[in-house]
């Protein structure tokens, strides 16, 4: 039996996990359960953290606490973000090194753990579900993420106990769903407009070789973006410029998103808008045409990475076979419509766009675990890497949308006598000088053995290899020594760093097994109320006195204990219930069903 | 990659782990081990292709497919970490192999590289009469730049140059052999490749040209 491999797609707004069934690839759910989580993550008052739909519902009655879209910010620095940070409802600041913070209850949290709590949910539920331990995935990222964004997508996975065996890029993993299902081959575009990213990977699919040509894109352009634009929009035409407090800004975004959805069947919708601290609320009506013309730019801006992406693979809009539409904001009429246009045929769509990533990821990750070998994948690298050169000129050593695995070696020397070690400046970018690229870190060399200035000749290979991340190996050719590299990352988590948070997932394991529990009883509580008061009146017919009396006490407790903090307790209190009216429950199905046995046949 | 002191090309080698005919360089087609790299191996051998400035890129391409379904490290994903790291070490080969052979320049750099081992560097300055040459390729691209001229007689005077320039280094590299003291034969190699360096940038800022005026 195959080693098991799933498949994440770690979205900005929504994650999932598949897995290669016997029937075929399919998102990871069952009884009552789904992988499917929303990337949210609420702290409450009482110090419990909350992942997913849960999270979701707090995020109007919490918006200082709940955070979401943080996959923006993994692998980047304060620097990086155009957008202003003081839009968000929730706090986010600088680092100590080039990073992000998000702050939640006096402690500041990394993006990549607040990634790794729902990819610990997802693991956890995957596992319910699956009834097997859940250790190894493949996981998706944007294709335009660099290095240091990928590297804490595996650090993410890491924290939350998972081996991110493969950090596969999110247009491929849909070529790989779609070339395997629809069976196609030739020159494909994958149109990828996710929450937080837009890709487009141009592929060519071979019989058995399924090979990336280009991609281009942008990891700060996606569904969020198109929202804010949205809610510009109405604090400009309801709210005449007012400044927004966090939850009013939080109810505009929900009013925005479920505007977006509504008008994607209808050319018109009418709307309630209520937001109490700004003292609104009234009805509006939005339409169509009003939401393309505030996203269209947005819009226009994809076209023009389908147009760089092309370029790059010396291809013409005409010379493509099909084009696959891939993210939920691919559900939007003006988006089909001009990508239509644009390559003059309609785009593919009959894969659900919201699953194809998971799917293909699984397929892969099915792959690897060696379940399968009809087919081969050849990536590419998005970004250029290289080096800081004199003049802080950016000198590239493998270039953009090269093949990866991919390898470029260059020979340094030292420049004074005795010197042990040099320290190389890592940028990935396509700019002419440094500063204008993403520094990745400083690899520090040490062990070159002491030489007059010049003499060592230090082979120094890097290499990227099938997840876009780079590794570097240094020797002095002369003596033949290996040198040793110290990687200090600029954005990321220091490997010390990664391991603590692993310690520290552990312990918080517990309480947070607990918090799901809680959530999950209080709803099966709430159910049981629900029903009981349903049925109540019935019950002098099938109860005794006594019996009626010990229920209804319970039903007292059990109310008290749903709200309360206990899990153990609530769950034993509704098993208790389960007792109690269990012949209650029986009589009412033998009622019910003697009443439809008893119909007359004719009525069938 | 260095050449080895012998020219022989090792067609009937022997698999390292079933000592079965190899077809192959990299890996044996009976019991799909992957094979260590030998002395005599470069870049025309893994390909199977004869060791010559002129390229059949068809064979290459279907040997490429053919050895990268065979070495690529996805499906060696559960081998033994030894098998594991070969295989991305020579698919990282096939790919950068590819790359260098499609490149009229780099696969010539390559080739000399390969037949005269000690020599500082493959390319040597193109001589004043090609620069004088090539200076009216680069005023017309100039004038397409500025939309003054059709771009395309230059791209096809760049290709006829490019072909001419293929002609006579493929020509003179038949002549090189490797033990041989030929220091004039590999001078001419080295200035027809700074020409052809010089050509191919030409070249590249046609296309870009073309492709920015499309």
């Amino acid at each position: 039996m195959n080693e098991l491999i799933i498949g994440i797609d770690l979205g900005t707004t929504n994650s999932m996990a598949a897995k290669v069934f016997d029937t075929g690839a399919e998102v990871i759910e069952g009884g009552g359960l789904s992988t499917h989580t929303p990337s949210v993550v609420t702290f409450l008052e009482d110090g419990s953290r909350l992942v997913g739909a849960a999270a979701l519902a707090e995020r109007v009655t919490h918006p200082e606490s709940t955070f979401y879209s943080f996959k923006r910010f993994m692998g980047r620095g304060a620097k990086d973000l155009e957008e202003d940070l003081s839009h968000l409802p929730f706090p986010v600041k600088p680092g100590e090194r080039e990073n992000l913070l998000l702050w939640a209850k006096g402690q500041g949290y990394s993006p990549e753990e607040m990634s790794s709590f729902v990819l610990a949910e997802i693991k956890a539920k995957a596992e319910a579900i699956l009834g097997q331990p859940v250790k190894k995935a493949v996981i998706t990222v944007p294709a335009y993420f660099d290095d240091g964004q990928r590297q804490a997508t595996r650090d993410a996975a890491e924290i939350a106990g998972l081996e991110a065996v493969r950090i596969l890029n999110e247009p491929t993993a849909a070529a790989i769903a779609y070339g395997l299902e629809e069976k196609s081959r030739g020159k494909v575009v994958v149109y990828d407009f996710g929450g937080g990213t837009f890709d487009v990977s141009v592929l060519e699919l071979k019989e058995k070789i399924f090979k990336v040509l280009s991609t281009h894109g942008d990891t700060h352009l996606g569904g969020d973006d198109l929202d804010q634009l949205l809610v510009d929009h109405l604090t400009e035409k309801l709210l005449f410029g007012k400044t927004l407090d966090p939850a009013s800004r939080q109810g505009l975004k929900k009013v925005a998103e479920e505007i977006k959805i509504a008008l994607t069947a209808s050319l018109e919708t009418s709307h309630q808008v209520h937001l109490p601290s700004l003292e609104i609320d009234q009805q509006f009506t939005f339409t169509r045409a009003e939401l393309e013309t505030a996203i269209r730019p947005l819009v226009d801006k994809t076209l023009e990475h389908i147009g760089l992406a092309l370029k790059a693979a010396n291809l013409k809009p005409q010379d493509i076979g099909d084009v696959v539409l891939v993210g939920g904001s691919t559900r939007i009429p003006l988006v089909r419509h001009l990508v239509q246009q644009y390559f003059d045929r309609p785009p593919h769509v009959r894969i659900n766009p919201d699953q194809v990533v998971a799917i293909g990821a699984a397929i892969q990750g099915h792959l690897l675990a060696g379940g399968r070998r009809d087919f081969l994948l050849m990536d590419v690298i998005p970004l250029s890497l290289g080096l800081e050169t004199l003049g802080g000129t950016f000198s590239k050593l493998i270039i953009k949308n090269s093949s990866i695995p991919a390898k470029a070696t260059e020979i340094f020397s030292t420049s004074v006598d005795n010197q042990t070690g040099i320290d190389l400046n890592i940028f990935q970018g396509e700019r002419e000088f440094v500063k204008d690229c993403r520094k990745l870190g400083q690899f520090k060399l040490k062990g070159i053995p002491p030489m007059p200035a010049g003499l060592p000749k230090v082979e120094v290979s890097f290499f990227v290899d099938n997840n876009g991340l780079l590794s570097v190996t240094a020797k002095e050719q002369r003596s033949g020594v290996t040198a040793e590299i110290d990687i200090v990352p600029t954005h990321g988590l220091k490997r010390s760093e990664v391991s603590q948070m692993i310690r520290d997932s552990y312990e918080q394991a517990e309480s947070d097994f607990s918090q799901r529990n809680l959530v999950e009883f209080r709803a099966k509580a709430q159910a049981i109320e629900a029903g009981l008061e349903k049925a109540w009146p019935q019950a002098p017919r099938y109860l005794s006195a006594e019996e009626m009396a010990a229920i209804a006490a319970h039903r007292i407790e059990l109310s008290s204990l749903a709200q309360g903090q206990d899990p153990g307790r609530l769950k034993q209190a509704i098993d208790k219930m389960g007792d109690l009216t269990r012949n209650f429950a029986d009589s009412l199905l033998g009622a019910a069903a003697k009443e439809a046995l008893s119909e007359p046949k004719d009525k069938i | 990659m260095k050449r080895s002191g012998h020219n022989q090309h090792h067609n009937h080698d022997r698999c390292q782990s079933c000592a079965a005919e190899l077809k192959h360089r990299l890996y044996c087609d009976s019991c799909e081990k992957l094979q260590q790299l030998g002395k005599g191996d470069d870049y025309f051998t893994i390909f199977g292709h004869p060791r010559r400035f002129a390229i059949e890129e068809p064979v290459v391409d279907a040997a490429f497919d053919e050895l990268l379904l065979a070495l690529h490290p996805d499906l060696h994903a559960t081998a033994e970490p030894q098998e594991q790291a070969l295989s991305v070490e020579h698919t990282a080969l096939l790919v950068e192999a590819k790359h260098a052979l499609f490149n009229p320049y780099l696969r010539g750099k390559y080739l000399l590289s390969l037949l005269a081992p000690d020599l500082g560097s493959a390319a040597a300055k193109p001589p004043q009469s090609f620069l004088v040459q090539t200076f009216e390729l680069q005023e017309a691209l100039d004038q397409a730049e500025a939309g003054a001229t059709p771009l395309e007689p230059t791209q096809t005077a760049i290709l006829d140059l490019q072909k001419d320039l293929e002609a006579e280094l493929n020509e003179q590299f038949d002549r090189l052999t490797e033990d041989a003291d030929q220091p004039e034969l590999v001078r001419s190699i080295q200035v027809g490749l700074g020409k052809l360096k010089f050509l191919l940038n030409l070249k590249e800022r046609a296309q870009e040209l073309a492709k920015n005026l499309s």
